[in-house]
């Protein structure tokens, strides 16, 4: 009796098929083989459960495309084989219910009488490393635009500050023997209008600065709320253009998000839809929100202008860039709006037609 | 050193004020008969355009202080858009100096190296500077 347990235990420790199947479940790992002479698939072990394919599924050569994500790498992948040559790549598949999977797959042609009579391989999911990859190849990319922005900030803050500095300098030196009481009163104005634009840069950079280093503390915000706060603020502008602002936020009622920006968000959109109007026609906005699968979008239209983005769409949303002629562009408030939605882990991108108008995307999260 | 008053002026520049500044200066110290102020680069192209097409260098400025940062076409563009123009800029007396507050070495490098400029100057101007930036 110990005799026939320890021999139990020798082979139940050197059972190839458990082991096999271990590494499988482990490894995520599935087989598969495909009889060329009649066009049937076997699955073998992890198969099935990785691709979520049912067990009373049939696969034959015919329908086996479908789990194929690229359709010119599934066609290499049998044109190769066919002439006998072993493959091993990364490819995407097809989950049977459609979901996507990264795999490393490989297929080695079997031969009878130098005929390729049959293929075999197995496929291991690798779909974490590379969305991981993925992941992090976006964060950077999202991290070295912030860095541009930034670096770029910090140019136009030192150039603004040199220039009201420069100014208050020139304006010393221009009225160094002034006496007369209407040179002293020019002299007065220029250093008030120094000091208001140097107040305005320092508000800028105290707003920028803030972004980043405040607590960004979410709450679940009612967005019309939000809305029509901010609208109210502009109703006396609204009346005076004569525009009409229509929103519709049913697909989205409510977001995730730091109230203050959002507010942000609105009150820029709003006030350069204002700012930038079209004066031949009177000014329509629409502002809607719009949830796609897992996109929850918020998306702001007007008539207005438009933007020239052949030219400036690469500096759009750069600090202190203005494109019109207004007094009042300061090119500040595009650049607030879009450091905010990305703090939020957003972006927001805009579509423009000279004359025809323009239409801002905010992508939430 | 003897002051020598040249016919006409250009300043290209969105700062208002740093215009009215750079008019007393100018007036005051009796560097220019006459100021042609533009606030942005297509402005300014748009007058020079016409004085260079049509043949007419006597419109053009002597002088010109030209911004970089400025909207609509900033003093980059403008640069770049006289650029068919340099010969005929060479030919005439115009001394084009870029005035600017970047402190970016690569922008003043730019500028002192560009073909049509003839020199960088920081703001703020001073008189001896403004005063050397109008000796012909």
């Amino acid at each position: 009796m110990q005799n026939n347990n320890e021999i139990s235990l020798q082979n139940a420790l050197e059972d190839k098929s458990y082991f096999l199947n271990e590494i499988a479940t482990m490894t995520q790992t599935g087989g598969y083989g495909c009889n060329l002479i009649t066009g049937a698939i076997i699955l073998n072990f992890g198969s099935r459960d990785l691709l979520g394919i049912p067990h009373d599924y049939e696969i034959n050569i015919d329908n086996v495309s479908r789990f194929f994500a690229n359709k010119k790498v599934f066609k290499k992948l049998i044109g190769d084989s066919l002439k006998g040559n072993s493959t091993i790549l990364d490819l995407e598949m097809n989950k049977f219910d459609g979901e996507r999977l990264w795999v490393r797959f490989n297929c080695h042609p079997f031969l009878q009488e130098d005929r390729v009579v049959g293929l075999r391989g197995v496929f291991t999911s690798v779909d974490r490393y590379i969305k991981n990859t993925q992941e992090v190849e976006n964060a950077a990319l999202v991290i070295k635009a912030q860095n541009e922005r930034l670096v770029h900030f910090a140019h136009i803050l030192s150039h603004n500050l040199r220039s009201h500095a420069s100014n208050l300098q020139l304006t010393l030196q221009t009225f160094d023997d002034v006496k007369e009481p209407s040179d002293v009163e020019v002299f007065n104005s220029y250093l008030n209008d120094i000091s208001f634009s140097l107040n305005q840069t320092l508000h800028h950079l105290n707003e920028v600065v803030t972004i980043n280093t405040e607590l960004k503390i979410k709450e679940n915000i009612d967005i019309e709320a939000i809305f029509n706060r901010v609208l109210l603020d502009f109703e006396e502008d609204i009346k005076a253009v004569n525009a009409t602002v229509t929103y519709d936020f049913a697909e989205l009622l409510s977001i995730e998000y730091v109230p203050s920006f959002l507010e942000s968000v609105f009150r820029n959109l709003i006030s350069n839809a204002i700012k930038y109007r079209d004066l031949e026609r009177p000014l329509k906005i629409v502002v809607k929100t719009k949830s796609k699968n897992k996109r929850k979008l918020l998306i702001i239209r007007d008539n207005g202008i438009g933007i020239d983005l052949k030219r400036h769409a690469g500096k759009l949303f750069h600090m202190y860039r203005t494109f019109h002629t207004n007094d009042d562009a300061r090119g500040v408030g595009l650049f607030l709006v879009k450091s905010k939605v990305e703090a939020l882990g957003g972006d927001i991108s805009v579509k423009s037609e000279l004359g025809k108008g323009s239409t801002f995307s905010i992508r939430f999260e | 050193m003897s002051i020598k008053t040249i016919h006409r002026a250009c300043i290209i520049d969105d700062d208002k004020l740093y215009v009215s500044l750079i008019k007393m200066l100018i007036n005051k110290n009796e560097l220019a008969q006459e100021l042609l102020v533009f606030e942005n680069g297509k402005q300014a192209f748009d007058y020079f355009e016409e004085a260079l097409a049509g043949n007419n260098a006597t419109a053009l400025p002597q002088v010109v202080l030209l911004d970089l940062n400025m909207p609509i076409m900033d003093g980059w563009e403008f640069l770049d858009a006289l650029e068919p123009y340099a010969n005929e800029l060479k030919q005439s007396s115009l001394k084009l100096n870029v005035v600017s507050s970047t402190i970016n070495p690569e922008e003043m490098n730019k500028a002192r190296n560009h073909a049509i400029v003839n020199d960088f100057i920081t703001k703020p101007i001073s008189k001896e500077a403004m005063i050397s930036a109008f000796r012909l």
